[in-house]
Protein backbone atom coordinates (compact mmCIF):
# COMPACT_ATOMS: atom_id res chain seq x y z
CA UNK A 1 0.00 0.00 0.00
CA UNK A 2 1.21 3.68 -1.01
CA UNK A 3 0.40 6.93 0.47
CA UNK A 4 0.16 9.70 -1.66
CA UNK A 5 1.47 12.95 -0.33
CA UNK A 6 2.15 16.39 -2.04
CA UNK A 7 2.83 14.27 -5.00
CA UNK A 8 5.33 11.79 -3.71
CA UNK A 9 4.27 8.06 -3.33
CA UNK A 10 5.28 6.91 0.68
CA UNK A 11 5.12 3.10 0.61
CA UNK A 12 3.55 2.66 4.05
CA UNK A 13 5.38 0.23 5.59
CA UNK A 14 8.16 2.26 6.04
CA UNK A 15 8.46 4.33 9.33
CA UNK A 16 7.85 7.92 9.41
CA UNK A 17 11.21 9.36 9.77
CA UNK A 18 12.88 7.22 7.05
CA UNK A 19 9.58 7.68 4.35
CA UNK A 20 9.70 11.97 4.90
CA UNK A 21 13.39 11.68 3.44
CA UNK A 22 12.15 10.65 0.27
CA UNK A 23 11.18 14.49 -0.58
CA UNK A 24 13.71 16.46 -2.21
CA UNK A 25 14.88 19.04 0.42
CA UNK A 26 14.17 16.57 3.26
CA UNK A 27 17.11 14.43 4.81
CA UNK A 28 17.18 12.86 8.31
CA UNK A 29 17.64 15.78 10.33
CA UNK A 30 14.31 17.70 9.29
CA UNK A 31 12.41 14.61 9.12
CA UNK A 32 13.48 14.13 12.84
CA UNK A 33 12.56 17.69 13.48
CA UNK A 34 8.96 17.13 12.13
CA UNK A 35 8.77 14.02 13.75
CA UNK A 36 9.40 15.39 16.77
CA UNK A 37 7.21 18.36 16.82
CA UNK A 38 4.05 15.89 16.04
CA UNK A 39 5.48 13.71 18.91
CA UNK A 40 5.68 10.80 16.61
CA UNK A 41 7.75 8.48 18.17
CA UNK A 42 10.69 6.57 16.05
CA UNK A 43 9.51 3.37 15.19
CA UNK A 44 6.19 4.73 14.53
CA UNK A 45 4.93 3.29 10.76
CA UNK A 46 2.98 5.29 7.92
CA UNK A 47 0.19 2.99 8.18
CA UNK A 48 0.03 3.52 12.29
CA UNK A 49 -0.70 7.09 11.63
CA UNK A 50 -4.15 8.54 11.90
CA UNK A 51 -6.00 11.29 9.51
CA UNK A 52 -5.09 14.62 11.45
CA UNK A 53 -1.63 13.36 11.71
CA UNK A 54 -0.99 13.15 7.85
CA UNK A 55 -2.88 16.29 7.20
CA UNK A 56 -0.79 18.25 10.08
CA UNK A 57 2.44 16.84 8.19
CA UNK A 58 1.30 17.86 4.74
CA UNK A 59 0.67 21.13 6.06
CA UNK A 60 3.63 21.71 7.39
CA UNK A 61 5.59 20.44 4.72
CA UNK A 62 3.84 22.66 2.33
CA UNK A 63 5.00 25.19 4.24
CA UNK A 64 8.38 24.30 3.65
CA UNK A 65 10.83 24.59 0.70
CA UNK A 66 10.66 21.07 -1.11
CA UNK A 67 10.84 18.89 -4.10
CA UNK A 68 9.66 21.91 -7.73
CA UNK A 69 10.09 25.08 -5.45
CA UNK A 70 13.57 23.85 -4.12
CA UNK A 71 14.82 22.91 -7.77
CA UNK A 72 13.79 26.00 -9.26
CA UNK A 73 15.37 27.96 -6.49
CA UNK A 74 18.92 26.20 -6.93
CA UNK A 75 18.53 26.89 -10.93
CA UNK A 76 17.92 30.53 -10.30
CA UNK A 77 20.99 30.42 -8.32
CA UNK A 78 23.16 29.04 -11.04
CA UNK A 79 21.52 31.70 -13.61
CA UNK A 80 21.31 34.52 -11.65
CA UNK A 81 25.81 33.78 -11.91
CA UNK A 82 25.32 33.60 -15.46
CA UNK A 83 23.43 36.42 -16.14
CA UNK A 84 25.95 39.04 -13.90
CA UNK A 85 28.74 37.06 -15.81
CA UNK A 86 30.58 36.40 -12.71
CA UNK A 87 33.61 33.71 -12.83
CA UNK A 88 31.03 31.29 -11.02
CA UNK A 89 28.47 31.61 -14.03
CA UNK A 90 31.61 30.98 -16.25
CA UNK A 91 32.38 27.89 -15.04
CA UNK A 92 29.24 26.18 -14.81
CA UNK A 93 28.73 27.24 -18.17
CA UNK A 94 31.65 25.88 -19.58
CA UNK A 95 30.96 22.64 -17.45
CA UNK A 96 34.39 22.54 -15.05
CA UNK A 97 34.17 22.71 -11.58
CA UNK A 98 33.45 25.86 -9.63
CA UNK A 99 35.05 25.57 -6.80
CA UNK A 100 38.49 25.62 -7.38
CA UNK A 101 39.46 21.82 -8.38
CA UNK A 102 42.19 20.67 -10.53
CA UNK A 103 40.69 20.44 -13.99
CA UNK A 104 44.45 18.82 -15.60
CA UNK A 105 43.02 15.43 -14.15
CA UNK A 106 39.47 14.71 -12.63
CA UNK A 107 37.08 16.50 -13.38
CA UNK A 108 34.31 13.81 -14.48
CA UNK A 109 31.36 14.94 -12.27
CA UNK A 110 31.84 18.64 -12.86
CA UNK A 111 31.88 17.77 -16.71
CA UNK A 112 28.75 15.94 -16.48
CA UNK A 113 26.17 18.04 -13.63
CA UNK A 114 28.12 21.38 -13.97
CA UNK A 115 26.13 23.37 -16.51
CA UNK A 116 23.44 20.92 -17.65
CA UNK A 117 20.24 23.89 -16.98
CA UNK A 118 22.07 26.36 -18.69
CA UNK A 119 22.75 23.90 -22.22
CA UNK A 120 18.82 23.34 -21.18
CA UNK A 121 17.58 26.77 -21.08
CA UNK A 122 19.73 28.58 -23.81
CA UNK A 123 21.07 30.98 -22.07
CA UNK A 124 23.65 33.74 -21.96
CA UNK A 125 25.39 36.38 -20.39
CA UNK A 126 23.88 39.98 -19.52
CA UNK A 127 25.91 41.33 -22.75
CA UNK A 128 24.52 39.42 -25.17
CA UNK A 129 20.63 39.45 -24.00
CA UNK A 130 18.23 42.55 -23.83
CA UNK A 131 15.91 39.97 -20.99
CA UNK A 132 17.79 37.94 -19.02
CA UNK A 133 14.87 35.20 -18.41
CA UNK A 134 14.95 32.91 -20.75
CA UNK A 135 11.32 31.72 -21.01
CA UNK A 136 10.88 35.85 -21.83
CA UNK A 137 12.46 35.36 -25.30
CA UNK A 138 11.69 31.79 -26.21
CA UNK A 139 13.49 32.08 -29.90
CA UNK A 140 17.07 33.44 -28.13
CA UNK A 141 19.30 31.08 -29.43
CA UNK A 142 23.03 32.81 -29.91
CA UNK A 143 24.90 31.66 -27.26
CA UNK A 144 28.04 32.95 -26.38
CA UNK A 145 31.82 32.34 -27.50
CA UNK A 146 32.52 30.59 -24.26
CA UNK A 147 29.74 28.35 -23.78
CA UNK A 148 30.86 26.60 -27.42
CA UNK A 149 34.56 26.82 -26.81
CA UNK A 150 34.90 23.39 -25.22
CA UNK A 151 37.84 21.43 -25.91
CA UNK A 152 36.64 18.07 -24.33
CA UNK A 153 32.92 18.54 -25.73
CA UNK A 154 34.15 14.82 -27.68
CA UNK A 155 34.23 13.36 -24.56
CA UNK A 156 31.08 14.61 -23.12
CA UNK A 157 28.08 12.55 -22.43
CA UNK A 158 25.10 14.23 -24.89
CA UNK B 1 28.85 -37.05 7.88
CA UNK B 2 24.80 -37.42 7.72
CA UNK B 3 23.86 -37.02 11.09
CA UNK B 4 25.59 -33.60 11.37
CA UNK B 5 24.40 -32.62 7.81
CA UNK B 6 21.24 -33.36 9.16
CA UNK B 7 21.25 -31.05 12.11
CA UNK B 8 22.77 -28.10 10.40
CA UNK B 9 19.85 -28.23 7.95
CA UNK B 10 17.65 -28.29 10.57
CA UNK B 11 19.14 -25.20 12.47
CA UNK B 12 16.78 -22.13 12.86
CA UNK B 13 17.25 -19.04 10.52
CA UNK B 14 17.37 -16.60 13.77
CA UNK B 15 19.77 -17.99 15.50
CA UNK B 16 23.49 -18.28 14.68
CA UNK B 17 26.12 -20.27 16.36
CA UNK B 18 29.22 -17.92 18.05
CA UNK B 19 31.67 -21.00 17.84
CA UNK B 20 31.77 -23.57 16.00
CA UNK B 21 30.42 -26.77 17.95
CA UNK B 22 31.37 -30.07 17.42
CA UNK B 23 28.26 -32.47 16.31
CA UNK B 24 28.46 -34.70 20.07
CA UNK B 25 27.42 -31.38 21.42
CA UNK B 26 24.84 -30.64 19.15
CA UNK B 27 22.17 -33.18 21.01
CA UNK B 28 22.10 -31.10 24.04
CA UNK B 29 24.15 -28.26 23.53
CA UNK B 30 23.02 -24.23 23.83
CA UNK B 31 23.13 -22.09 21.37
CA UNK B 32 23.57 -18.78 23.02
CA UNK B 33 21.74 -15.92 19.84
CA UNK B 34 23.83 -13.71 18.83
CA UNK B 35 23.31 -10.52 19.75
CA UNK B 36 23.37 -8.40 15.94
CA UNK B 37 22.71 -5.39 14.44
CA UNK B 38 20.64 -7.12 11.65
CA UNK B 39 17.22 -8.32 13.89
CA UNK B 40 14.47 -10.34 11.77
CA UNK B 41 10.99 -9.51 13.19
CA UNK B 42 9.77 -12.08 14.56
CA UNK B 43 6.57 -14.11 13.29
CA UNK B 44 3.17 -13.87 15.05
CA UNK B 45 3.44 -17.18 16.16
CA UNK B 46 6.68 -16.96 17.82
CA UNK B 47 5.22 -13.54 19.62
CA UNK B 48 2.68 -15.18 21.46
CA UNK B 49 5.44 -17.79 22.86
CA UNK B 50 7.60 -15.31 24.84
CA UNK B 51 9.48 -18.26 25.80
CA UNK B 52 11.03 -20.84 23.13
CA UNK B 53 11.04 -23.93 25.65
CA UNK B 54 9.25 -25.65 22.77
CA UNK B 55 11.68 -24.86 20.19
CA UNK B 56 13.78 -27.04 21.94
CA UNK B 57 12.03 -30.54 21.47
CA UNK B 58 11.39 -29.45 17.61
CA UNK B 59 15.19 -28.87 17.20
CA UNK B 60 17.48 -31.17 19.00
CA UNK B 61 17.59 -34.72 20.67
CA UNK B 62 15.65 -34.82 23.95
CA UNK B 63 18.08 -34.58 27.35
CA UNK B 64 18.18 -37.27 29.73
CA UNK B 65 15.09 -37.12 31.75
CA UNK B 66 15.88 -35.55 35.43
CA UNK B 67 12.84 -34.41 37.89
CA UNK B 68 13.06 -31.52 39.39
CA UNK B 69 10.41 -30.34 42.31
CA UNK B 70 8.70 -27.19 42.07
CA UNK B 71 10.38 -23.86 43.38
CA UNK B 72 7.50 -23.36 46.35
CA UNK B 73 7.34 -21.38 48.89
CA UNK B 74 8.32 -23.84 50.91
CA UNK B 75 11.47 -24.78 49.16
CA UNK B 76 13.38 -21.19 50.05
CA UNK B 77 15.51 -22.34 53.30
CA UNK B 78 19.48 -22.63 53.98
CA UNK B 79 18.80 -26.92 53.83
CA UNK B 80 18.24 -26.75 50.25
CA UNK B 81 20.74 -23.56 48.73
CA UNK B 82 22.64 -25.10 45.85
CA UNK B 83 19.87 -27.35 44.87
CA UNK B 84 17.61 -27.37 41.45
CA UNK B 85 14.14 -26.40 41.13
CA UNK B 86 11.50 -25.64 38.27
CA UNK B 87 8.93 -22.68 38.04
CA UNK B 88 5.74 -24.66 38.95
CA UNK B 89 3.64 -25.03 35.88
CA UNK B 90 0.70 -22.85 37.33
CA UNK B 91 3.33 -20.47 37.43
CA UNK B 92 4.76 -20.08 34.33
CA UNK B 93 2.15 -18.76 32.14
CA UNK B 94 1.67 -15.71 34.78
CA UNK B 95 5.12 -14.64 34.21
CA UNK B 96 4.79 -15.39 30.30
CA UNK B 97 2.29 -12.32 30.32
CA UNK B 98 4.26 -9.97 31.91
CA UNK B 99 7.63 -11.63 29.53
CA UNK B 100 10.69 -13.68 30.65
CA UNK B 101 13.39 -11.24 30.92
CA UNK B 102 15.40 -11.25 27.22
CA UNK B 103 18.67 -12.27 28.29
CA UNK B 104 17.77 -14.36 30.94
CA UNK B 105 14.88 -15.90 28.36
CA UNK B 106 17.43 -17.25 25.87
CA UNK B 107 19.59 -18.80 28.73
CA UNK B 108 17.06 -20.55 30.12
CA UNK B 109 15.60 -21.97 26.55
CA UNK B 110 17.29 -24.70 25.74
CA UNK B 111 16.84 -26.11 28.84
CA UNK B 112 14.04 -28.70 29.32
CA UNK B 113 12.31 -26.83 31.98
CA UNK B 114 12.89 -23.07 32.78
CA UNK B 115 14.71 -23.33 36.25
CA UNK B 116 16.96 -21.62 38.90
CA UNK B 117 19.28 -23.04 41.60
CA UNK B 118 18.04 -21.41 45.63
CA UNK B 119 20.89 -19.27 46.88
CA UNK B 120 21.72 -17.69 49.85
CA UNK B 121 20.47 -14.24 48.60
CA UNK B 122 17.19 -15.45 47.46
CA UNK B 123 16.10 -16.45 51.17
CA UNK B 124 17.87 -13.50 52.44
CA UNK B 125 15.63 -11.08 49.99
CA UNK B 126 12.45 -13.40 50.18
CA UNK B 127 13.03 -12.88 53.97
CA UNK B 128 13.11 -9.19 53.90
CA UNK B 129 10.34 -8.76 51.44
CA UNK B 130 8.38 -10.81 54.04
CA UNK B 131 8.79 -8.84 57.03
CA UNK B 132 7.80 -5.85 54.63
CA UNK B 133 4.35 -7.38 54.06
CA UNK B 134 2.74 -5.08 56.90
CA UNK B 135 4.81 -2.53 56.30
CA UNK B 136 4.87 1.05 54.35
CA UNK B 137 5.99 0.34 50.88
CA UNK B 138 9.00 3.47 51.34
CA UNK B 139 10.39 1.46 53.71
CA UNK B 140 11.50 -1.06 51.38
CA UNK B 141 12.83 -0.07 47.95
CA UNK B 142 15.29 -2.26 46.84
CA UNK B 143 17.83 -2.40 44.25
CA UNK B 144 19.59 -5.41 43.54
CA UNK B 145 23.31 -4.80 42.41
CA UNK B 146 26.01 -6.91 40.99
CA UNK B 147 29.13 -7.17 38.56
CA UNK B 148 27.76 -8.62 34.93
CA UNK B 149 26.34 -12.13 35.38
CA UNK B 150 26.03 -12.63 38.76
CA UNK B 151 22.08 -13.43 38.67
CA UNK B 152 20.22 -10.42 39.53
CA UNK B 153 17.96 -10.69 37.13
CA UNK B 154 17.34 -14.12 37.97
CA UNK B 155 17.45 -13.12 41.76
CA UNK B 156 13.96 -10.99 40.90
CA UNK B 157 12.55 -13.96 39.12
CA UNK B 158 12.61 -15.83 41.88
CA UNK B 159 11.21 -13.42 43.96
CA UNK B 160 8.44 -12.96 41.68
CA UNK B 161 7.61 -16.46 41.35
CA UNK B 162 7.45 -16.38 45.52
CA UNK B 163 5.08 -14.04 46.04
CA UNK B 164 2.84 -15.40 43.10
CA UNK B 165 2.51 -18.38 45.11
CA UNK B 166 1.35 -16.35 47.92
CA UNK B 167 -1.71 -13.62 48.06
CA UNK B 168 0.06 -10.65 46.56
CA UNK B 169 -0.38 -8.56 43.55
CA UNK B 170 2.64 -8.75 41.54
CA UNK B 171 3.63 -6.04 39.13
CA UNK B 172 6.64 -6.86 37.00
CA UNK B 173 8.26 -5.06 34.16
CA UNK B 174 10.47 -7.35 32.73
CA UNK B 175 12.41 -5.00 30.61
CA UNK B 176 12.56 -1.20 31.57
CA UNK B 177 14.07 -0.14 28.12
CA UNK B 178 10.86 -0.71 26.24
CA UNK B 179 9.06 2.10 28.11
CA UNK B 180 11.89 4.78 26.76
CA UNK B 181 13.03 3.61 23.65
CA UNK B 182 10.99 5.04 21.53
CA UNK B 183 8.85 2.33 20.32
CA UNK B 184 5.44 2.92 21.87
CA UNK B 185 3.25 6.39 20.92
CA UNK B 186 3.49 9.66 22.92
CA UNK B 187 1.16 12.22 23.25
CA UNK B 188 2.20 16.01 25.00
CA UNK B 189 -0.82 16.13 28.15
CA UNK B 190 -0.76 20.60 27.46
CA UNK B 191 -1.92 21.24 30.63
CA UNK B 192 0.67 19.49 32.82
CA UNK B 193 3.30 19.49 30.23
CA UNK B 194 4.25 15.92 30.46
CA UNK B 195 3.60 13.00 27.58
CA UNK B 196 1.33 10.60 28.27
CA UNK B 197 1.82 6.86 26.39
CA UNK B 198 -1.57 5.76 26.21
CA UNK B 199 -0.99 1.88 24.49
CA UNK B 200 1.60 1.23 27.13
CA UNK B 201 -0.96 1.76 29.96
CA UNK B 202 -3.34 -0.01 28.36
CA UNK B 203 -0.87 -3.02 27.76
CA UNK B 204 0.24 -2.58 31.69
CA UNK B 205 -3.47 -2.91 32.80
CA UNK B 206 -4.10 -5.61 30.59
CA UNK B 207 -1.02 -7.85 32.18
CA UNK B 208 -1.96 -6.90 35.82
CA UNK B 209 -5.58 -7.87 35.01
CA UNK B 210 -4.40 -11.03 33.62
CA UNK B 211 -2.02 -11.71 36.27
CA UNK B 212 -3.92 -10.84 39.41
CA UNK B 213 -7.42 -11.05 38.18
CA UNK B 214 -8.47 -13.25 40.82
CA UNK B 215 -7.02 -11.15 43.37
CA UNK B 216 -8.62 -8.01 42.27
CA UNK B 217 -11.81 -9.53 42.27
CA UNK B 218 -12.09 -9.04 45.88
CA UNK B 219 -10.95 -5.21 46.02
CA UNK B 220 -13.27 -2.22 44.86
CA UNK B 221 -12.87 1.73 44.80
CA UNK B 222 -13.10 4.01 47.66
CA UNK B 223 -15.07 7.03 45.71
CA UNK B 224 -16.02 7.97 42.46
CA UNK B 225 -14.21 8.70 39.39
CA UNK B 226 -14.75 11.08 36.13
CA UNK B 227 -13.06 9.69 33.35
CA UNK B 228 -13.22 10.96 29.67
CA UNK B 229 -16.70 9.32 28.86
CA UNK B 230 -17.31 6.96 31.33
CA UNK B 231 -18.16 7.95 35.57
CA UNK B 232 -17.80 4.90 37.87
CA UNK B 233 -19.04 5.29 41.40
CA UNK B 234 -17.53 4.06 44.71
CA UNK B 235 -17.75 0.78 45.53
CA UNK B 236 -17.91 -1.06 41.74
CA UNK B 237 -14.68 -3.21 41.98
CA UNK B 238 -11.73 -2.83 40.33
CA UNK B 239 -11.59 -5.22 37.48
CA UNK B 240 -14.51 -2.66 36.21
CA UNK B 241 -12.04 -0.10 36.19
CA UNK B 242 -9.20 -1.54 34.63
CA UNK B 243 -11.81 -2.71 31.46
CA UNK B 244 -12.72 0.85 30.91
CA UNK B 245 -8.81 1.79 30.68
CA UNK B 246 -8.12 -1.43 28.28
CA UNK B 247 -10.93 -0.30 25.83
CA UNK B 248 -10.50 3.17 25.97
CA UNK B 249 -6.98 4.10 25.03
CA UNK B 250 -7.43 7.70 25.77
CA UNK B 251 -8.21 7.23 29.52
CA UNK B 252 -5.83 4.47 29.74
CA UNK B 253 -3.04 6.28 31.77
CA UNK B 254 -5.90 8.10 33.99
CA UNK B 255 -6.71 4.71 34.62
CA UNK B 256 -3.68 3.50 35.51
CA UNK B 257 -2.89 5.71 38.03
CA UNK B 258 -6.31 5.41 40.09
CA UNK B 259 -6.02 1.53 40.00
CA UNK B 260 -2.41 2.12 41.74
CA UNK B 261 -3.95 4.67 43.68
CA UNK B 262 -6.86 2.70 44.60
CA UNK B 263 -5.16 -0.61 45.41
CA UNK B 264 -2.53 0.45 46.98
CA UNK B 265 -4.92 1.71 49.71
CA UNK B 266 -5.87 -1.79 50.40
CA UNK B 267 -5.20 -3.91 53.53
CA UNK B 268 -6.08 -7.33 52.43
CA UNK B 269 -3.42 -8.44 49.79
CA UNK B 270 0.24 -6.16 49.82
CA UNK B 271 1.52 -5.38 46.22
CA UNK B 272 4.53 -5.91 44.77
CA UNK B 273 6.21 -3.84 42.37
CA UNK B 274 9.39 -5.08 40.54
CA UNK B 275 11.16 -3.38 37.93
CA UNK B 276 14.37 -5.14 35.78
CA UNK B 277 16.95 -2.79 34.02
CA UNK B 278 15.29 0.13 36.31
CA UNK B 279 18.64 2.03 35.56
CA UNK B 280 16.64 2.84 32.19
CA UNK B 281 14.39 4.48 34.19
CA UNK B 282 17.13 7.21 35.60
CA UNK B 283 18.65 7.87 31.69
CA UNK B 284 17.65 10.41 29.42
CA UNK B 285 14.74 8.69 27.23
CA UNK B 286 15.07 8.54 23.25
CA UNK B 287 11.54 10.31 23.12
CA UNK B 288 11.77 14.15 21.97
CA UNK B 289 10.31 16.83 23.00
CA UNK B 290 7.70 19.17 20.17
CA UNK B 291 11.78 21.30 19.70
CA UNK B 292 13.96 17.87 19.21
CA UNK B 293 15.29 18.07 22.44
CA UNK B 294 15.50 14.33 24.70
CA UNK B 295 12.99 14.18 27.33
CA UNK B 296 14.36 13.38 30.57
CA UNK B 297 12.30 10.29 32.26
CA UNK B 298 9.98 12.18 34.47
CA UNK B 299 8.53 14.14 31.67
CA UNK B 300 7.13 10.86 30.26
CA UNK B 301 3.65 9.38 32.09
CA UNK B 302 4.43 5.99 33.16
CA UNK B 303 8.29 5.98 34.02
CA UNK B 304 7.42 8.85 36.10
CA UNK B 305 4.58 7.66 38.30
CA UNK B 306 7.18 4.41 38.77
CA UNK B 307 9.52 6.60 39.42
CA UNK B 308 7.00 8.25 42.39
CA UNK B 309 7.05 4.41 43.95
CA UNK B 310 10.83 4.41 43.65
CA UNK B 311 11.52 7.55 45.23
CA UNK B 312 9.07 7.03 48.09
CA UNK B 313 6.29 10.28 47.23
CA UNK B 314 4.00 7.95 46.61
CA UNK B 315 3.57 4.22 48.42
CA UNK B 316 1.53 1.75 48.87
CA UNK B 317 -0.09 0.75 52.54
CA UNK B 318 1.18 -2.74 52.80
CA UNK B 319 3.75 -3.81 50.01
CA UNK B 320 7.81 -3.80 49.08
CA UNK B 321 9.27 -1.91 45.71
CA UNK B 322 12.46 -3.77 44.00
CA UNK B 323 14.24 -2.73 40.97
CA UNK B 324 17.59 -4.64 39.86
CA UNK B 325 20.36 -3.10 37.32
CA UNK B 326 21.70 -4.21 34.05
CA UNK B 327 24.78 -3.95 33.08
CA UNK B 328 24.12 -5.36 29.85
CA UNK B 329 22.58 -2.44 27.99
CA UNK B 330 26.06 -0.39 28.36
CA UNK B 331 23.74 3.59 27.07
CA UNK B 332 21.29 2.77 30.06
CA UNK B 333 23.67 2.63 32.74
CA UNK B 334 22.65 5.40 35.00
CA UNK B 335 25.55 7.43 36.56
CA UNK B 336 23.13 9.65 39.13
CA UNK B 337 21.85 6.43 40.25
CA UNK B 338 25.05 4.79 40.62
CA UNK B 339 26.53 7.54 42.78
CA UNK B 340 23.07 7.47 44.89
CA UNK B 341 23.60 3.69 45.55
CA UNK B 342 27.17 4.48 46.54
CA UNK B 343 28.67 2.37 43.28
CA UNK B 344 30.52 5.55 41.93
CA UNK B 345 32.26 8.08 43.71
CA UNK B 346 30.73 11.55 42.25
CA UNK B 347 33.05 13.86 40.41
CA UNK B 348 33.55 17.11 41.40
CA UNK B 349 34.16 18.59 37.97
CA UNK B 350 30.61 17.03 36.56
CA UNK B 351 27.22 18.19 37.59
CA UNK B 352 24.70 15.29 37.32
CA UNK B 353 20.82 16.43 37.05
CA UNK B 354 19.61 17.19 39.71
CA UNK B 355 15.85 16.06 38.59
CA UNK B 356 17.46 12.66 38.20
CA UNK B 357 19.02 12.29 41.61
CA UNK B 358 15.58 13.43 43.57
CA UNK B 359 14.35 10.32 42.44
CA UNK B 360 17.22 7.97 43.72
CA UNK B 361 16.75 9.51 47.33
CA UNK B 362 16.65 6.57 50.07
CA UNK B 363 16.91 3.66 48.14
CA UNK B 364 18.33 0.49 49.74
CA UNK B 365 20.98 -1.40 47.95
CA UNK B 366 21.53 -5.26 48.00
CA UNK B 367 24.75 -6.66 47.05
CA UNK B 368 23.93 -10.10 44.93
CA UNK B 369 27.26 -11.80 45.00
CA UNK B 370 28.50 -14.57 43.15
CA UNK B 371 28.02 -18.52 43.50
CA UNK B 372 29.23 -19.87 46.30
CA UNK B 373 30.99 -23.60 46.43
CA UNK B 374 28.14 -25.44 47.48
CA UNK B 375 26.07 -22.95 44.96
CA UNK B 376 28.35 -24.10 41.80
CA UNK B 377 28.51 -27.69 42.85
CA UNK B 378 24.72 -28.06 43.11
CA UNK B 379 24.47 -25.94 39.71
CA UNK B 380 27.14 -28.23 37.92
CA UNK B 381 25.54 -31.32 39.02
CA UNK B 382 22.60 -29.87 37.31
CA UNK B 383 24.38 -29.27 33.95
CA UNK B 384 26.46 -32.71 34.08
CA UNK B 385 22.72 -34.73 34.70
CA UNK B 386 20.96 -32.91 31.95
CA UNK B 387 23.60 -33.87 29.24
CA UNK B 388 25.15 -36.35 27.73
CA UNK B 389 28.05 -34.16 26.68
CA UNK B 390 29.58 -33.47 29.64
CA UNK B 391 31.78 -36.39 30.16
CA UNK B 392 34.77 -35.24 32.63
CA UNK B 393 34.43 -36.28 36.25
CA UNK B 394 32.63 -33.64 38.51
CA UNK B 395 35.03 -32.69 40.58
CA UNK B 396 37.70 -31.95 37.98
CA UNK B 397 35.25 -29.98 35.89
CA UNK B 398 34.59 -28.31 38.81
CA UNK B 399 37.74 -27.07 39.80
CA UNK B 400 38.75 -26.18 36.43
CA UNK B 401 35.48 -23.97 35.81
CA UNK B 402 35.19 -23.01 39.34
CA UNK B 403 38.27 -21.33 39.22
CA UNK B 404 38.36 -19.82 36.08
CA UNK B 405 35.05 -18.12 36.78
CA UNK B 406 35.35 -17.46 40.32
CA UNK B 407 31.83 -18.60 40.90
CA UNK B 408 30.02 -15.82 38.35
CA UNK B 409 27.10 -17.38 37.49
CA UNK B 410 27.19 -16.70 33.56
CA UNK B 411 30.67 -17.52 32.82
CA UNK B 412 30.14 -20.52 34.66
CA UNK B 413 27.25 -21.50 32.75
CA UNK B 414 28.74 -20.70 29.47
CA UNK B 415 31.73 -22.49 30.38
CA UNK B 416 30.12 -25.68 30.73
CA UNK B 417 28.01 -25.05 27.57
CA UNK B 418 30.42 -23.39 25.54
CA UNK B 419 34.58 -23.98 26.85
CA UNK B 420 36.58 -21.89 28.97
Amino acid sequence: MVLHLLGVNLPENKIVRVALTYFYGIGHKTAQRICSKFSIHKTCKLHELSESQIQQISMELSNMKIETDLKREVINNIMHHRSIGTYKGKRHAMGYPVRGQRTKTNARTARILNGRWIRKEGFGTLANSSNNMPSSNPTFKILPFFIQFKPFDRLLPH
Amino acid sequence: MAFRHFYLKTFNKQISLNHYIQPSLLSTCLIVQKRTGTAKPKTAAEQTLSTSFTKNKELYLPPPAITLEEMLPEVYTDENIGKIYRFPPEIIPKIEIFKFPPILEQELSPLPYPSLAIRQSSIQLTNLIENASQKSSTETRIILSGEMGVGKSALLLQTINYFLCKPWIVIYIPFAIKFINSSYPYIKNKITNEFVQPTLSAELLKQIKAVNGKLLQDLTLTRDYKLNKYTIKSNSPVIELMDIGIKDISCAFQVFEIFLDEVGKNVNYPILLAVDVVNAFYTATEYTDVDDTYLDPDRLSVPRTILDYFAGKRDFTYGAIIGALSQCHKPYISKPLNIALGLLAPSPWKQYPQNILNYAVGLQRFDVPNYSQTEAKGVLDYYCDGSSILQQSRDKLFQKTFIATNGNPRKLYLSCWKGL
